[in-house]
């Protein structure tokens, strides 16, 4: 990438994503000790349920969005060497979603949000948080215009041609998130703000429960995709390897748009709104968006496999040992992995129809998405920045010893963090208490969970700490890097001509809207046949 | 510039036999500790709809 | 499109594994009735106490017609109401629940008895409970500022000593 006006662009989201990350993570330590008790001076319901608000939206729709988009740009300048499609819209983009989080921040700090980064009506928050959030996710429609119209024109200049994986697995995001999004589009616009102008009076909880669930499960798949691409394009590459099956790397990217949309009823298992058979539905789409997952878990172990034989490793696990784990783009990949098997059998769980009742709100949810999420996920974003930041500032990184040791450090605080939350949640613990005073024999086996996490929390806030410091020495003093190129992994078997399937998503887009008429058609539907009395609003 | 060589080839063609292996350990632990958790701990909690 | 034959052998041991899951729920769903709570059914919150079900003196555990036991709560912030109940142990319970303001949930630890309350919508939720003991419920959904002091208790007697409860006098009430 060598413009440097667009470089700038791609680190301008990068630095809101990881500023969002690095207050968030403040208020993550003191979420996890204000719920252990142990400090009284700290205990208050208010700051506590405003600081989980403003740390689920921080992390959940700021750090994921703007990162997203500026590794958007980022790909789709590099893998298809075309400038971003219109500045002017793609920077209108920018400011839109920039002024929509900083909208929505000043109620949630102000104790003014305290509706939890999931919002459910009757309770009701200031009006700017509603229309901040609305404004970060148009934003984030105009950078999923700019990745569609840049990969049609490419298309057009190169007919015929494959499509470059990376570029590939960043539109189908792209798509992904504004088929996703609707779901919250609706209940915001039709729903929210008309009730929080005051213009209607009542609202339907489980009409807005039901539009919420549509996007609450793909946006999963939206965050967790640029994790995939980083595994699929970069991670092969860095072991000194290549992607061991690219047309397996499109079949996933694509099962996930198509399997991951229809699916968000695993969320409403507990609801009374929806009926058993479409719950049973939205199951077996759910165990079925399982699959992509895990291909995508053989082909990128595989690719390290390969790797490391050519580096000498023997016999059925050597190649293990001789990876570079020194190199933070793989030990990132490995840390990831292990996270994504423990965090991914705990979804497996989750998807499972009735037995969603041993942890349903429980605190093994949050010890979950925390896993999978904090875990699995952001590993890999901490890679891609460690490896763009020099491509990006044209200064090498301060220290990949420091990068190293701060992805072990996040990988230990994660497990520490994340395993007593998970038992928690089989022990009965509720999610989204401030404090335990149930005067009641069982919680008292709760304490010693609550004191481990604690630990847990500081590690990652230390592993934070040394991310930031990384990058900001990197930008501030780092020697010069005069190469800003960027490679993505070849492919073992060079691929020939593809199928359209697997080249563009014509077909796709049709088939995603079949399954999502039948998936939510009726299951919406049905409010406007029932007959409903709308709760008003209330305070919390 | 990481070396671009062809991968040293096994004596059995290019199956990932690592790979497949621990996958297939990571399937079996999975369907285990699942069907211990849906016999074992949530059905004995009672039978609910 | 070429795939590796072990990649090929992944894909079906996922899907076997996938079988597995989906096989035991879908057996466990025909033949025990296994299922997640999803009665739909809509109601007036604001009215719940005027409602002839919800009304405060049907409150309670009740024994129907047909002779199961059912048990009518309310959720308000910040508790279940009543407070207190009694139920057997190995016998299956109704439960029927409404909201007079927000979303609640309801959850008994170490039981299946777990389910969302949404106003404006009833929720019914069957379970039973295999060992005799002192349980609290508690809210698991965030409902205000006192969420973390929303519970009420629940003791769950062996069958043997139950002592039976007083029958429903709202017949003609939906099941």
């Amino acid at each position: 990438m060598t413009d440097s006006a667009a470089r700038r662009f791609v680190l301008d989201h990068f630095w809101i994503a990881f500023g969002a990350f690095g207050l968030a993570c403040v208020l993550g330590v003191y979420q996890v000790l204000e719920r252990s008790g142990i400090i009284s001076a700290l205990q208050s319901p208010a700051v506590y349920f405003a600081s989980v608000s403003t740390h689920g939206v921080l992390m959940a729709f700021v750090l994921t969005t703007f990162f997203i988009m500026g590794f958007g740009y980022y790909v789709a300048t590099t893998s298809l060497r075309m400038p971003i499609w219109n500045k002017g819209f793609a920077k209108a983009g920018f400011w839109i979603a920039l002024l929509g989080t900083v909208m929505a921040a000043i109620p949630l700090l102000l104790g003014k949000a305290s509706v939890l980064y999931t919002f459910y009506p009757p309770m009701q928050a200031h009006v700017l948080f509603y229309l901040g959030a609305t404004l970060l996710v148009v934003g984030s429609w105009f950078w999923c215009v700019v990745m569609v119209v840049m990969l049609a024109q490419w298309k057009t200049a190169h007919p015929g041609e494959t499509v470059p994986l990376p570029m590939f697995a960043t539109t189908a995001n792209a798509i992904l998130w504004l088929w996703t999004s609707l779901g919250v589009a609706l209940e915001v616009l039709f729903q929210l703000l008309p009730w929080a102008f005051g213009l209607v009076d009542t609202v339907d909880v489980g009409l807005a429960r039901t539009l919420f669930a549509w996007t609450l499960h793909p946006i999963v798949y939206f965050w967790l995709l640029p994790a995939y691409i980083a595994l699929y394009v970069f991670v092969p590459l860095a072991a000194g390897g290549k992607l061991f099956s690219d047309e397996l790397a499109r079949v996933s990217f694509v099962m996930i748009m198509v399997f991951g949309l229809p699916i968000g009823f695993h969320h409403l298992y507990a609801d009374p709104q929806q009926a058993a058979g479409w719950k049973l539905w939205h199951g077996i789409g759910t165990f079925a968006v399982g699959i992509p997952t895990l291909l995508t878990a053989f082909t990128v172990v595989a690719s390290l496999e390969v790797a490391g034989r050519a580096r000498g490793g023997k016999g059925l696990f050597g190649w293990i040992g001789a990876l570079p784990w020194r190199n933070p783009m793989v030990l990132a990949a490995i840390l990831s992995l292990l996270m994504l098997v423990l965090g991914g059998f705990g979804g497996l769980v989750n998807a499972s129809y009735a037995m969603n009742a041993m942890v349903h709100n429980t605190a093994w949810v949050p010890g979950h998405f925390h896993l999978i999420f904090a875990g699995t996920v952001i590993t890999m974003y901490f890679a891609i920045a460690y490896h763009l930041w020099p491509r990006l500032t044209g200064k090498r990184l301060f220290s990949e010893s420091m990068a190293t040791l701060q992805l072990w450090c996040w990988f230990i605080g994660m497990v520490i963090l994340s395993t007593p939350w998970h038992v928690l949640g089989l022990l009965g613990q509720p999610r989204r208490i401030s404090s335990v005073t149930y005067n009641s024999l069982l919680t008292l086996a709760w304490k010693p969970y609550e004191l481990a996490m604690i630990v847990g929390g500081l590690v990652l806030m230390g592993s934070a700490v040394l991310f930031l410091y990384n990058l900001f020495k990197t930008q501030m003093e780092g020697a010069a890097e005069r190469d800003l190129t960027v490679s993505y992994a070849e492919a073992l078997h060079p691929v020939g001509r593809l199928p359209d399937v697997l080249n563009g998503f014509r077909v796709w887009n049709g088939v995603i809207l079949l399954l999502m008429i039948v998936s939510f058609g009726y299951p919406i539907l049905q409010f406007f046949l029932l007959q409903t009395h709308n709760p008003s609003a209330w305070g919390y | 510039m990481p070396p671009s060589s062809r991968p040293h080839e096994e004596p059995r063609d290019d199956l990932p036999i690592g790979t497949w292996t621990l996958l297939c350990l990571i399937a079996a632990g999975m369907t285990a500790a699942w069907l211990f958790l849906y016999f074992g701990v949530f059905l004995p909690r009672g039978v609910v709809q | 499109m070429h795939i590796n034959p072990l990649e090929q052998k992944w894909l079906y041991v996922s899907l076997a594994m996938i079988a597995i899951f989906l096989g035991s729920i879908f057996l466990t769903a025909i033949t025990k009735g296994v299922h997640p709570p999803s009665h739909i059914e809509t109601i007036d919150s604001a009215s719940l106490h005027l409602s002839g079900e919800f009304a405060e003196d049907k409150l309670g555990v009740r024994q129907q017609p047909d002779g199961s036991l059912r048990v009518t709560l309310v959720a308000a912030r910040y508790g279940f109401y009543p407070n207190h109940i009694e139920i057997p142990a190995d016998t299956p319970i109704t439960f029927r629940m409404a909201s007079v303001d927000v979303l609640h949930g309801t959850h008994v630890p170490m039981t299946n008895m777990n389910t969302m309350i949404v106003p404006g919508y009833v929720s019914q939720i069957t379970t039973t409970f295999p060992k005799p003991g002192d349980y609290p419920m508690l809210c698991n959904e965030y409902c205000g500022m006192g969420h973390d002091h929303m519970w009420s208790t629940m003791t769950v007697v062996a069958k043997e000593n139950w002592h039976g409860v007083a029958k429903a006098d709202n017949l003609g009430e939906k099941p």
